[in-house]
């Protein structure tokens, strides 16, 4: 009776490890630098850099400062400038400080400083229409925006808009409760915005909400019904749940103050920092630091899920060796010939770069 | 004597000139008839007037100024006549506007341009909340 006993108890905590541990521990394989752009005189240098997204081998880049969209080609594991989409101004096509991009079939939209603009991907423009919300979080599907909603009088997470600019409906509800009391003095939309700041991502079949403060994770049908819900923050292990209840602490209990030389700070603290959607997965890129740390983490996972049951299927990851204090920024991810390039936006003491690796 | 009561009256004269074409654009802001710049009939049931003419963003301070207003339907909102209906639309559902929004035309901007003078700003481009007594306008505060 006693050796039953035991047996029992032994599996259960074999079974409650396995368990435990299944999910969140996969071999992470390193990956090589193998170029980086710009290196040559003559390429094209970055002033800023915010997103980017690959699609038919062409690299699509955002330069915040310089108003455009930078074309690149990617040949023979090379990156090569193209052309420019965009130019700084507030006419029909221009761009001013363009944030994010979404491209859907032949078509690129971008959300900057004063609404959306839609171009054809050979940089031809279409059309754009003006906002008041400068949330740049979106995500184009067919002839749709489903852009986040940071209104903290309104109750839903996503809004929908034509490509004309008519609101057409929401989508899924908002999940943290928010008390403006613990930030007084501070913006109530940018509270929204860095509590829900994350990505939108499409497979093309159904919407993903992915927040990257706090590792929530809701995929929704394109009805707007809820398939699934998950928090992602125990897959980034230690630093992903420090983070989590750095952010908790921060932006539930604690609340902000304005400082005593009278600035207002609002403390940004990513389990991921970007995330892109390539084939059946999703790959989430990991922050740069550790809440508790005083230095910046010296590599940088790529964690990859399922898009069907976001459970970790996959882990890479980036030394950033002697060069820990580079920051990532964004990443995209191209396949090609069962080979995967991991395109990752990073900011230097030099600048920015665009670092091209693989398996 | 006389000269120098002479030199003493002109500086006197040319001080006051400075001060009236310093002071003009305000003095004339004051007698102002908002009616004859802002093309609506029942200018009299609003109390306060928004002119939207410079950037409106949620994240920027015109937007936090906007949203924390008690928006009620004595207020007027005025925008920049390129503004279409869909872009009016969004502007009220942003900020949950209540009162009316109108779309300006030249003789709002030239209402502007007077407010603009007194303030000595050289862009039109500004947000304005203007407070009305009977036609006139009594105070305003730029956000």
């Amino acid at each position: 009776m006693f050796k039953i006993k035991c047996k029992f108890i032994i599996s259960f905590f074999v079974l409650f490890n396995l368990l435990n541990t299944a999910n969140f521990s996969v071999e992470a394989i390193t990956l090589k630098k193998i170029y980086y752009y710009p290196q040559k005189d003559d390429d094209y240098y970055f002033r800023s850099l915010v997103d980017l997204i690959i699609f038919n081998n062409n690299i699509y880049a955002v330069e915040n400062f310089k108003n455009n969209i930078v074309v690149f080609r990617f040949e023979k594991d090379n990156i090569v400038f193209s052309s420019f989409i965009g130019k700084p101004g507030q006419g029909p096509g221009d761009l001013q400080y363009p944030n994010r991009i979404s491209i859907w079939k032949d078509e690129l939209a971008v959300k900057d400083a004063l609404g959306f603009s839609f171009y054809f991907l050979n940089g031809k423009f279409i059309n754009k229409f003006k906002t008041f919300s400068a949330m740049p979080i979106f995500v184009l599907i067919e002839n749709k925006i489903y852009w986040l909603n940071i209104d903290p009088k309104d109750d839903h997470l996503i809004e929908i808009y034509s490509k004309d600019g008519r609101f057409i409906n929401n989508l899924g509800k908002k999940f943290h409760k928010i008390d403006l009391s613990l930030f007084k003095e501070f913006n109530p939309f940018y509270i929204e915005q860095i509590i829900y700041d994350g990505n939108l991502l499409t497979d093309g079949s159904f919407l993903y909400y992915l927040n990257s403060g706090f590792g929530d994770v809701i995929k929704y049908n394109l009805n707007g019904e809820q398939i699934l819900k998950k928090n992602l923050a125990n897959v980034f292990g230690k630093r992903g749940t420090a983070v989590l209840d750095k952010n908790r602490k921060i932006y539930f209990h604690d609340g902000l103050k304005i400082s005593k030389d009278g600035s207002r700070e609002y403390p940004r603290n990513y389990i991921f920092k970007d995330a892109y959607i390539s084939g059946r997965f999703v790959y989430l890129l990991s922050g740069d630091y550790t809440p508790g740390e005083n230095s910046p983490n010296k590599e940088i996972s790529i964690k990859v899920l399922s898009l069907d049951t976001l459970e970790l299927s996959k882990e890479y990851r980036i030394l950033k060796n002697d060069v820990a204090s580079d920051w990532v920024i964004c990443f995209s991810i191209l396949e090609i010939e069962r080979t995967i390039f991991f395109i990752v936006c990073m900011h230097t003491e030099n600048g920015y770069y665009l670092n091209l690796y693989k398996e | 004597m006389k000269k120098r009561n002479i030199r003493i009256g002109l500086l006197l004269s040319m001080m006051i000139l400075f001060l009236l074409y310093y002071l003009y654009p305000c003095i004339n802001l004051k007698f102002v008839n908002i009616s004859n710049y802002v093309n609506q009939t029942n200018i009299e049931e609003f109390k306060y007037i928004y002119f939207l003419y410079g950037n409106v963003c949620n994240l920027c301070n015109s937007g936090v100024f906007l949203y924390k207003q008690e928006n009620a339907s004595d207020v007027l909102f005025i925008v920049p006549e390129e503004l279409q209906s869909i872009d009016i639309d969004n502007l009220r559902r942003t900020f949950h506007l209540k009162g009316k929004i109108f779309n300006g035309n030249e003789r709002t901007k030239e209402l502007i341009k007077k407010i603009i003078k007194c303030e000595r700003i050289a862009d039109i481009k500004i947000n304005l909340k203007v407070v009305k007594e009977n036609r006139r306008i009594k105070n305003y505060v730029q956000f």
